[in-house]
């Protein structure tokens, strides 16, 4: 009886997840076809040679930076902090879907993820990247960032821990290293199947290196199974502490508009929101460059957007609960730096915010919408613009106007801003570009799971 | 250099007895003063280093020599590498590097005197302070004598002598100099700026009776002129009023700025604010009435303030009059009732009230006439001032002026020598000095830079700074002070009396021999001269007068020559001020004043037409809108500025900007206003038209006053402006003198009485842990306290604070950002009736909190805490990451976003306060409580075995504030000043809810109101 629930359940999700007529050899043959191709496509060209630009813009504006001094942006007294720091959340949000997707989803069985987590983990990599760089470059004098590392020296002096920057780069540099840990480890029968399907010497060498020897054997999936459950795992809880520790740069601080506890969750939301966004933009977008939408279905981005309804709306509470909160706490400085939010200088960066993240989630609640791809291909990118805008509404209008009415000042980005900003894309396409040509973008293994033909027992015989 | 050791070692003996002579005061402030005969070694050492020119300078000291050996070389525009140090080969004896010497001499403002303190480091003058033994100063400093040391080390500074632009020798003018005297001198005019100097004077007698016919004109473009003509109508001779504001205890202004660019600054707002200094409650305080048309920083200290344009102060004078002889006075007005009546019956009733304890003081933009009225009345009402001879030759007089521009365009006049001062850009307009500057065949100038009289000048003198030349000057009370050089001149120039000896004497003298001998003549005739002379030297001033307080009584002084100057509808009076940062002109390559923020507008590198809120409105103008003024068939472009408390009728104009001259700090910044400023209307004109251009000019302010501008932000203008006067009564708590009277504790008002938990101290409220890791009850702890009912906003404290922290000048473009690096800005808020606001003027610096927000963000614990309670900066371990800054409520830290000393001249250098490390980019940095001044303190004091008493440091701004409204000491010590001042009840922590516990508190606002004129609360209640 439970032989047939079980079966009748995952031929459900095989036509849900998977379309058309699959078989383990259709799915190695399609996914590992893309990094085996001879030639790249056009389009990949085309992108790749932008991402490149993009890159060079970064290195040029960076250059620049070390050169002259953060005075080259549009940082002021008393708005500290602008773009870098924006960028610098903004990144590390977009990374947390990776994670949920590849490490939560995991353990709570929703096999729906095996088609996008690869996908997603890469995402996650190369947002850390691009997040990391911005705490280390923002700062005034950059060829002293190390100073940062609690690292043994003549005056003993060390961090201070009870800045929570250094938390901030604590969590974060935890969360690049346990996201590469287990983006590779996902990674290894993968890497083994196109070693094996190599047809030339050097493919078969460097596939062969980074496969560790993997053979598929009984053995091996059985501890491999064990130690990717426990790095996902290890990876939950750092998608709830990593925007928590992020949101204390803020929460801790005597800030009005800052200096609110609600900030951990709320963070934590807005970063999967967010981070969903992305996955969306870049799934839907692989998808359709290369024919794989029998693989990443209209399924998985129906469900991707069931979570972003979810996310965002829980977002929107907050944004009304910041305002509930700065009135009833009956604190002036705390109810100013909200109304001033909405209504003053600012307030079309904060009306965009409520509209990507707050009014936009909600065409979710009918499955029209998730299921209409170009509408679900604009709605991710406004997503980000939205998150993008509730830091820029956070850090600069928090900052503008603070407590003390004879400090108060505006705030614009320069040339520089844009450009360091635009470059991190380069950064970001650039690597995912190079994973998309050389590596499988969705794992070979784990869709494989979904069909019939797996029906996963793990053990319970 | 065997030569050279000897020199020294006789120097420092006669340092040494001076030292004992005079060591009753804390610092052994005199420079050396023996004479040195040459020596062969040493001359063609001076040969060597380009010093050939005056062997006799007194001051022989071989660092100074090395100085200015630096700097040549480093400006004669020479490839060549050169020797940039030469350390001591044999040090003098007493000399400890590193350990600051202080030499007191006088800074010459015009005719007056004021006594400073220059403190020397390695026999380099790196700062001014007060001079607590000169009465002009009283050990206090105004911005131009703090911002004076970047003066002195400009690198645009002219250099030697020119002669239709090329270089010639000084014997060159000597030559012909003598020229002239050997002709008599026909056709010979000497033009002066003001000045005060006895010497200078004694030259003048010997030029008169050398030339009888030429001409000895004095011109400075901001004077008293009318207040000294006003003064001879009244009392029948022309002399210098010394108001003793200590003795007055009601203060009527009417356009007087005595608090801010009015002549003897310093001395009029220490002895103004010793009566506003309350112990309690119970203290009594003087009461301060002003009449103005544009808000000045006397206007924001007003109690009351009246706001009239220009035109209408003589129908005031008259309505006052009017009222007074109601009550007693002898005038001859006719009786006037205006809508102004209640304010004039009231102060009327006032000064009555206190005859004798009362003063009349009237400004720049007063006829002649209504200051004879006013010292008439002054005289009636037993105004506590007294009148001083004035010496003729040392005063502007216009009418000498025209005599002379006539003489000029009939081509009368062959030689003409100009003395400092810049004729071509301030004279009046239609006076056209240049173009009559082409009938003279000699023409001479002595500037500090080429500028744009010694365009128009064949020969150029570069004129020393009193830092580098022997000369003396005189109080307006008759103290004669000696000016003592500190450093041998960097760019061979000249002072004007130099200039003077070969024309009046014809032949070389040392300036040194000759102000010497005239003193021993003149002025200090003791049998003993050289102990007399030593001992002015060393105390900076003569011991006694040279002047004596003269007995007046007034003539009759009618009204009614007094008329009344309406301005048309749609027409305008234009205003012509002294700049606050430029004054005339002269400090435009200042870069500290240039980027100063101004006391009311805070504008800082540009000056701006001051326009009233009202006229903005009516004629949509905005902040920076380009305005073009005709006055007098004169037009002038000039971007527009709205000003709370500015008349309606009144355009305010700063003289002093848009100079043409070879300055790259100042050259082209700002609109000159001279031209529109003729003979006629030399302080204000009415009938001026207005045209609003569509242009805008980016002015670059450093305080937004929100709402009170019509700028931008249409959605939010009203939300930002109400926020700011929901927050004023917290931010700078205030009462009036009876508030305060019924309620002692009103401080507590505003936040502590609303707090949830009355049994807490506000330490408590803090999200840090309020259990220190230090025990502050030990030892000494830092402290501060600033009284906001003494300080005026007067920008000293800023300036000194960056003169002695070496704070970076950043530029326009910097300050447009909010870059500005000031540790100390002086914050104003307007509150009430736009057209007539109180205004409340706080100066906020780092308040070094023992729980600091800062502190527990930075990454690198690069800012920590004291154990003696500073928040400090090591800034070596700082990497920038401006979380401290964004995390300060209070806003004070500054971050250096660009490396703003990278192109600082090598001679700019020179002025940087050794103890103090430059900052790089990419640093914070912010208040240190002149913690260099703590250590030099202690050290003091360790060496001398004793403990620290209060007093032993003093920090940059409160040296410097002229209202003594700035008190620094040890908390721990309940006997020091500052543990005083904070057991008052108007101590109050700023955002002290916050739970901070700053070290820097404040003394609550009061503002003394009559009663009779309140018309409604400054909002210490609810």
């Amino acid at each position: 009886m439970s032989e047939v629930v079980l079966k009748s359940r995952a031929q459900k999700n095989s036509e849900e997840l998977l379309l058309g007529d699959q078989t383990f050899t259709t799915i190695t043959n399609d996914i590992s076809g893309v990094p085996e191709q001879e030639k790249a496509p056009i389009q990949w060209k085309l992108a790749f040679a932008l991402a490149l630009s993009l890159l060079s813009v970064f290195v040029g504006a960076l250059g620049y930076l070390i050169w002259e001094g953060t005075g080259i942006w549009g940082v002021n007294a008393p708005i500290g902090w602008g773009w870098a720091i924006i960028n610098f959340v903004w990144w590390v949000g977009i990374g947390h879907a990776g994670t949920l997707i590849s490490a939560i989803l995991h353990l709570f069985r929703q096999n729906w993820r095996n088609s996008i987590n690869r996908f997603a983990e890469t995402m996650t990599l190369f947002a850390v990247i691009c997040a990391l760089i911005f705490p280390g470059i923002h700062i005034g004098r950059i060829w002293v960032a190390y100073w940062f590392f609690p690292l043994p020296n003549q005056m003993a002096m060390w961090p201070n821990f009870r800045s929570p920057l250094i938390w901030d780069f604590f969590a974060v540099f935890t969360y690049f290293t346990v996201s590469l840990l287990f983006w590779y480890t996902g990674l290894i029968p993968d890497l083994a199947t196109l070693r094996d399907r190599a047809k030339t010497k050097l493919r078969k060498k460097i596939y062969g290196f980074f496969a560790l020897g993997w053979r598929g054997g009984n053995r091996q999936w059985q501890h491999y199974e064990l130690a990717y459950l426990v790095l996902a795992g290890i990876s939950t809880p750092l998608v709830l502490s990593v925007h928590s520790v992020v949101s204390s740069d803020f929460a801790t601080s005597v800030i009005p508009g800052w200096h609110t506890t609600i900030f951990p969750p709320y963070f934590v939301a807005g970063a999967i929101y967010s981070g969903f966004g992305m996955v969306m933009t870049l799934a839907v977008a692989a998808r359709s460059l290369y024919n794989l939408k029998h693989i990443i279905t209209i399924s998985h981005l129906d469900k991707m957007a069931q979570i972003m309804l979810l996310t965002g709306s829980i977002v929107g509470y907050s944004y009304a609960m910041e305002f509930f909160i700065s009135w009833y706490s009956g604190n002036p400085y705390e109810s100013y730096a909200f109304i001033n939010r909405a209504l003053g200088p600012y307030w079309w960066a904060y009306w965009t915010m409520i509209f990507c993240n707050v009014v936009l989630p909600q065409f979710f609640w009918f499955k029209r919408f998730r299921t209409h791809v170009p509408f679900l291909f604009i709605a991710s990118i406004l997503v980000n613009i939205g998150m993008w805008f509730e830091r820029f509404v956070i850090v600069v209008i928090s900052l503008h106007r603070d407590y003390m009415p004879s400090a108060w000042a505006m705030y614009s980005p320069t040339i520089w801003d844009i450009a360091i900003y635009l470059g991190t894309f380069g950064i970001f396409f650039t690597g995912f570009l190079l994973f998309l040509r050389f590596l499988p973008m969705a794992s070979i293994a784990e869709v494989k799971l979904v069909l019939p033909e797996s029906n996963p027992h793990h053990g319970d015989h | 250099m065997s030569q050279i050791k000897n020199k020294n070692q006789e120097f420092v003996k006669t340092n040494h007895n001076g030292e004992d002579k005079a060591n009753s005061h804390q610092f052994g402030y005199w420079k050396s003063l023996k004479d040195i005969s040459s020596t062969d070694d040493y001359d063609k050492y001076l040969k060597q280093s380009e010093h050939h020119e005056d062997s006799n300078v007194s001051r022989r000291n071989f660092m100074s020599l090395v100085a200015a050996s630096v700097a040549l070389a480093g400006l004669e525009g020479c490839k060549k590498p050169v020797q940039k140090i030469i350390p001591y080969v044999d040090a003098e004896i007493g000399t400890i590097p590193g350990i600051p010497k202080y030499y007191a001499s006088t800074m010459p403002f015009k005719n007056n005197a004021i006594g400073v303190l220059i403190e020397n480091h390695d026999e380099r003058p790196v700062k001014v302070e007060g001079n607590e033994k000169h009465p002009t100063s009283l050990g206090k400093s105004n911005t131009f004598s703090q911002a004076t040391v970047l003066d002195m080390y400009d690198p645009d500074r002219a250099r030697g002598v020119k002669l239709d632009g090329k270089k010639v020798a000084w014997s060159d003018y000597v030559k012909y100099a003598q020229s002239i005297h050997d002709s008599n001198g026909e056709g010979l005019a000497v033009l002066l700026q003001e000045s005060s100097s006895p010497t200078l004077n004694v030259l003048r007698d010997d030029f008169a009776k050398t030339y009888p016919n030429a001409d000895w004109v004095v011109y400075d473009p901001i004077n008293n002129e009318n207040l000294y003509l006003g003064i001879e109508k009244a009392f029948g001779k022309k002399m210098q009023p010394y108001n003793r504001l200590e003795n007055a205890q009601t203060i009527l202004s009417i356009d007087s700025d005595f608090l801010g660019c009015d002549d003897n600054n310093i001395y009029h707002t220490k002895k103004f604010s010793q009566n506003r200094k309350l112990e309690d409650e119970n203290s009594t305080m003087n009461r301060l009435y002003v009449v103005e048309s544009s808000m000045t920083s006397t206007g924001a200290n007003a109690d009351h303030r009246l706001n009239v344009s220009v035109g209408e102060f003589n129908s005031v004078l008259k309505e006052l009059c009017s009222e007074l002889k109601k009550l007693g006075l002898k005038t001859d007005a006719k009786s006037v009732k205006t809508s102004n009546n209640l304010w004039i019956k009231t102060v009327a009733e006032e000064l009555i009230k206190n005859k004798g304890n009362c003063i009349i003081l009237g400004g720049n933009h007063l006829s002649a006439e209504a200051h004879a009225v006013i010292a008439m009345l002054n005289n009636q009402l037993g105004a506590p001032i007294d009148y001083y001879p004035l010496t003729r030759s040392h005063v502007t007089s216009s009418k000498d002026l025209g005599v002379l521009c006539k003489k000029m365009e009939k081509g009368a006049v062959k030689n003409l020598i100009i003395l400092g001062g810049n004729p071509v850009y301030n004279t009046s307009a239609d006076l056209e000095f240049a173009t009559l500057m082409k009938n003279v065949e000699n023409i001479v100038h002595l500037s500090n830079i080429y500028d744009e009289t010694s365009k128009h000048s064949n020969w150029h003198i570069a004129e020393s700074h009193f830092f580098e030349t022997w000369g003396d000057a005189m109080t307006y009370d008759g103290y004669p002070s000696v000016i003592q050089p500190q450093i041998r001149p960097l760019f061979q120039s000249k002072s004007a009396i130099e200039i003077l000896i070969p024309l009046v004497h014809g032949e070389e003298k040392s300036s040194y021999d000759l102000i010497k001998d005239i003193w021993k003549r003149k002025i200090a005739k003791q049998s003993n001269f050289e102990n007399t002379w030593n001992k002015t030297l060393h105390n900076g001033i003569y011991n006694q007068r040279l002047l004596k307080a003269q007995g007046v009584r007034s003539r009759n002084v009618s009204l009614l020559s007094l008329t009344d100057q309406k301005t048309k509808e749609n027409q305008f009076e234009v205003v012509f001020v002294a700049s606050s940062s430029m004054y005339d002109g002269r400090y435009a390559n200042n870069g500290w004043l240039q980027e100063l923020p101004k006391p009311i507008t805070h504008l800082t590198w540009d000056n701006a037409a001051l326009i009233s809120m009202s006229v903005a409105k009516q004629l949509n103008i905005k902040n920076g809108q380009m305005l073009e003024i005709t006055l007098n068939k004169k037009t002038v472009k000039i971007p527009a500025w709205i000003v709370p408390g500015q008349n309606k009728k009144t355009i305010t104009l700063e003289l002093g900007y848009g100079r043409n001259f070879n300055g790259r700090v100042g050259h082209g910044v700002g609109f000159n206003m001279y031209p529109l400023r003729t003979t006629k209307s030399m302080g204000y004109g009415s009938g001026a038209t207005v045209k609003v251009l569509k242009e805008k000019y980016p002015l670059a302010g450093t305080q937004d006053h929100y709402g009170l501008e019509s700028d931008d932000l249409s959605l939010s203008k009203s939300l930002s402006a109400d926020e700011t006067q929901n927050r004023i009564p917290e931010l700078v708590r205030q009462a009036t003198l009876d508030e305060y009277k019924d309620h002692p504790d009103f401080v507590k008002h505003a936040v502590e009485e609303h707090l949830p938990d009355k049994g807490r101290e506000l330490k408590d409220y803090s999200m840090y842990n309020p259990e220190p890791e230090y025990d502050y009850s030990k030892g000494h702890q830092w402290g501060m306290s600033i009284d906001l009912t003494s300080c005026t906003g007067c920008n000293a404290c800023s300036i000194a604070c960056q003169s002695e922290n070496n704070i970076p000048v950043v530029g326009k473009q910097q300050v447009l950002n909010g870059r500005e690096m000031h540790w100390i800005r002086i914050d104003n808020y307007f509150s009430g009736d736009p057209d007539n606001p109180e205004v409340s003027t706080q100066s906020v610096a780092c308040v070094h909190c023992e729980l600091a927000p800062c502190e527990t963000v930075c990454p690198v614990s690069a800012t920590t805490h004291s154990t003696d309670g500073v928040n400090q900066m090591a800034y070596n371990r700082c990497v920038g990451t401006r979380y401290c800054a964004n995390n300060c409520p209070y806003k004070v830290r500054k971050f250096n976003f660009y490396n703003f000393t990278k192109d600082t001249p090598e001679v700019v250098q020179m002025a940087m306060n050794p103890d103090v490390s430059m900052r790089f980019r990419g640093v914070m940095e912010k208040c240190t409580y002149c913690y260099q001044r703590v250590s030099e303190a202690r050290i003091k004091a360790s060496n001398e075995r004793r403990e620290l008493v209060d007093g032993d440091i003093q920090t940059a701004c409160q040296q410097s504030c002229p209202a003594d409204a700035i008190i620094f000491g040890d908390i721990n010590n309940s006997q020091s000043e500052v543990s005083k001042a904070k057991r008052r009840n108007r101590d109050y922590a700023l955002l002290g809810q916050l739970g901070t516990s700053p070290r820097t508190t404040y003394l609550a606002k009061i503002r003394n109101q009559n009663p009779k004129l309140i018309t409604n609360h400054t909002g210490a209640h609810h």
